[in-house]
């Protein structure tokens, strides 16, 4: 049985045929191109953020009790759960650091 | 980009069949893990060193996206119940076909490292470089495999296909 295992995947070595890679090599392509366009997307939106998190900083210093919220509506819609939580872990921080700063004054 | 494209029409049909045997001719499924093969293959081209073979590395890549998928789908991949018949026509279609279904009642790594060595023809070596294991467990692994097989395969008749 050892030799006819070894004969068995001798003769399926032997009848092996090439596969077609036209179909292939486009799904590859294809595959690559929406992962790279992803890719694209997510970095614009890290961009996105920062910009909104600058701009809402800068936003809430000149107008410290509502300017930051201006901001929000035309970023929320474009970005991602992770985003938004740094987005909003950001916006926090700076509201504690300037609510204290308030106060001490 | 072009130079990727000339890799993938080198080696898509060696790796898609490989992996449509080890995933029980799975065709769509062979297609889907070659695919991210490549892509993975793509991204990571610079930590290609030249002490190996191209083929080599590909297939480890290859063998780890089979194994992942192996430990996320468990219950896809189990063997069935009644061994199957080998049969073969002039294509060795249902060949190809019988045997893939034969290996599901081997567990992935010694499926791996039977069609490696017994398809393919790497050494063991060169194998326990793709399954990134120690030369001995390659070593039971298609000791092990083969006994399998060989209960797998035990009512095949010899004349059925040579």
């Amino acid at each position: 049985m050892k030799n006819q295992i070894e004969d068995i995947f001798a003769q399926a070595r032997q009848t092996e045929s090439e596969l077609p890679a036209d179909a292939f090599l486009m799904q590859v392509r294809s595959e690559l191109l929406r992962q790279s366009v992803k890719q694209s997307k997510q970095n614009f939106d890290w961009i996105l953020v920062l910009a909104a998190v600058l701009a809402s900083s800068v936003v809430f210093f000149l107008t410290p009790l509502y300017g930051w919220l201006l901001a929000l509506p035309a970023v929320l819609p474009t970005i991602g759960n992770l985003q938004l939580v740094i987005l909003a872990t950001a916006l926090a921080t700076i509201s504690f650091f300037v609510f204290f700063d308030w106060e001490f004054e | 980009m072009r130079a990727f494209e000339l890799l993938v029409e080198q080696h898509q049909s060696q790796l898609r069949f490989s992996l449509r045997q080890l995933t029980g001719w799975d065709e769509a499924l062979a297609d889907d893990l070659a695919q991210n093969t490549f892509i993975k293959a793509y991204r990571s081209i610079g930590r290609f060193r030249m002490d190996s073979k191209f083929s080599t590395w590909l297939y480890r890549i290859a063998y780890n996206e089979f194994v992942s998928h192996c430990r996320k789908n468990a219950h896809t991949l189990v063997a069935e119940e009644e061994a199957p018949e080998l049969r073969v026509n002039e294509t060795g279609a249902d060949l190809h076909r019988d045997l893939a279904k034969a290996m599901g009642y081997l567990s992935p790594e010694q499926r791996t490292a039977l069609h490696l060595s017994l398809h393919r023809q790497y050494t063991q070596e060169e194998i326990a470089e793709i399954m990134e294991c120690p030369l001995g467990t390659v070593k039971s692994h298609i000791l092990r495999g083969r006994e399998k097989l060989k209960t797998a395969l035990a009512d095949w008749r010899e004349e059925m296909v040579l």
